[in-house]
């Protein structure tokens, strides 16, 4: 097991250089001078090459590639240039909103997958499964962006019972993360449908049901186990998916946390503050990444042993 | 038996969903009432109605003709990054797969690296930086989008070059280039439209999510993402610019998700 999860770690450190190395990049994609992007063709030479010296824009490149990686292990990335603070503060003040929006987000697909994929696997075939399929096809084709929309005008509007927006008790949570967690509950529950009907046709569980057990038992305690597996992998993959739709959902819902810190900072031009979000948010996914394979070998001795 | 795919629900239902968007979108100067980019500001915000179906959105323009012209710049994007994207894929897969040794270790760990960047943050901040336009967004969504294929072609070649006709061909003097293209590449049509078809949806909303951020097409285009970027704004008195663009992801994106799904039932063995 140790040399398992020190051999997945070693495989993680290029993946991670290699993420920050396309982070780094970014700002030479700019076409043009970035500096004249973010103060204006009009500004004068000094303020210029103030900015230039301070983004180590006047230094050779691999200089400041250099300066990046070693900033980004000191956890320093420059600072944000319309509030001049650091950006790391920045990006560590909007991190519970974030955390809490996708966490709960993450509760609420468990919640309505799970459940529907057992039953719709329990009735396989019939016409409850078919509504149960047809319905998860269409949660994994509403984007967010409409979705979060149509929840404000039904629920906040026309039905008054939840808040338009803003971050504040659990009945603000409740609009954005039901937003955030459609589409995952959908894989959800069709990957919780796809592996209990594999498990269902096992031998163990037709033994079960030759002693007399109850169904109860034999689908929770017997087959669920079983084919929970999967499921957790499928959820844990698509943690980075979720984080990624803060974006949006952050935006619609004014939630103050990762996701509208990057939006506003891609609409300001700060660079500095773009890159440390994308960075913050890519290596989240990457150690997210490396803690499920970690987790599933755990429970299952056949993958660390491959 | 394997039953016909004529008779597969799910793929009927995505063909012709699909089938009837394409057609509005092809013939959307013939079917549209209006120009799209007529601006009649007396006519701001009407609901729908008999001339205006789907209402009118801030600056008059009616949104049924946005709506028509929206289906053309989605489609049109989509079928662009996902045919880029499954060629891309389908020859560094088979070059990955045929090939194998350093050169297929090479290929998966620059594919392991693009894939741990989430797809949809790489493509938002390739935007960001290189400035809105729909170049621009068929390029970023490009960057890592042909992986999927990759992979895919990759373990698909993996096993079929180990297949006696294949063999065979290898045996009989084929060169390599003959080998994959006659003997593999027709081999991997099944699931390479599975894969496109999932990737079609995937991509229209995405792009319709950076449209919507501001991000995607200049705004002066009518899609259905910057319409319901308009739509939030006013979305207590106007919730009508919201529900129709956005129906049409919903429908639209529905429509490759259950061709892609009925393909796949298809051409499951365990289902027959």
């Amino acid at each position: 097991m140790f040399s398992f999860i020190l051999r997945r770690i070693l495989i993680s450190i290029p993946v991670a250089l290699g993420v920050s190395t396309l982070c780094f990049m970014l700002i030479h994609f700019v076409p043009g001078d970035p500096v004249d992007i973010i103060l204006g063709e009009s500004a004068n030479v000094i303020e210029k090459s103030a900015l230039r010296s301070e983004l180590g824009l006047d230094q050779p490149m691999l200089t400041q590639y250099g300066n990046f990686i070693s900033g980004l292990l000191q956890g320093d990335l420059g600072r944000s240039i319309q509030s001049r603070r650091p950006v790391f503060e920045e990006i560590a003040e909007r991190i519970p909103a974030t955390l809490e929006l996708t966490l709960g987000a993450m509760c609420l697909a468990v919640l309505i997958g799970i459940p529907l994929g057992i039953f719709a696997a329990l009735k396989q075939y019939s016409g409850t499964d078919n509504v149960v399929m047809v319905f998860g096809l269409l949660g994994m084709s509403m984007p967010g962006f409409w979705l979060g929309p149509m929840l404000i005008l039904i629920f906040s509007i026309q039905l008054d019972w939840f808040p338009v927006s803003e971050r504040g008790g659990l009945e603000h949570l409740v609009l954005p993360a039901f937003s955030l967690a459609i589409a995952l509950s959908a894989i959800i529950m069709r990957m919780t449908r796809t592996s209990m009907l594999e498990v269902i046709k096992e031998d163990y569980i037709r033994t079960a049901k030759s002693k007399g057990l109850a169904g109860g038992k034999i689908y929770f305690k017997h087959a669920l186990r079983n084919a929970l597996m999967p499921i957790i992998t499928i959820i844990g993959l698509q943690f980075g998916a979720l984080l990624t739709g803060t974006v949006i959902t952050e935006t619609i819902f004014d939630w103050p946390g990762i996701g509208t810190l990057f939006f506003s900072a891609i609409q300001e031009r700060n660079y500095p503050l773009v890159q440390a979000c994308i960075l913050t948010v890519s290596l989240t996914y990457v150690a997210v990444n490396l803690l499920v394979d970690i987790a599933y070998a755990a429970v299952n001795p056949q993958v660390r042993l491959k | 038996m394997k039953k016909s795919l004529s008779k597969n629900f799910l793929f009927v239902a995505g063909l012709s969903i699909i089938s009837f968007m394409l057609i509005m979108a092809i013939f959307a100067p013939i079917l549209s009432p209006f120009s799209p980019y007529d601006i009649q500001l007396e006519n701001r915000f009407l609901s729908p109605n008999a001339i205006n179906w789907f209402g009118t959105d801030e600056n008059g323009s009616d949104i049924f003709s946005k709506v028509l012209f929206g289906a053309r710049i989605s489609l049109m994007v989509a079928l662009c990054v996902v045919g880029i994207n499954c060629f891309v894929g389908l020859v560094i897969g088979s070059i990955a797969g045929y090939y194998g040794k350093w050169v297929d270790s090479l290929i998966m760990r620059i594919i392991d690296m693009l894939q741990a960047f989430p797809g949809f943050l790489l493509a938002l901040s390739m935007v960001a930086v290189l400035g809105p336009s729909i170049r621009n967004l068929i390029l970023a969504m490009c960057i890592s989008g042909w992986t999927a294929f990759a992979r895919l072609v990759r373990g698909e070649v993996l096993h079929l070059k180990h297949k006696e006709y294949v063999q065979a061909a290898v045996a009989l003097g084929a060169k390599t280039p003959r080998v994959v293209l006659l003997h593999v590449w027709p081999n991997l049509t099944g699931p390479l439209i599975v894969q496109a078809s999932f990737a079609m949806a995937g991509t229209i909303i995405a792009e319709s999510s950076l449209s919507f951020l501001g991000l995607g097409a200049p705004p002066t285009e009518p899609t259905w993402g910057s319409l319901l970027n308009m739509g939030r704004k006013v979305l207590i008195d106007a919730p009508h610019i919201s529900i129709f663009p956005g129906l049409c992801i919903v429908l639209l994106v529905l429509g490759f998700n259950f061709l892609g799904d009925g393909v796949r039932d298809y051409l499951d063995p365990k289902k027959h």
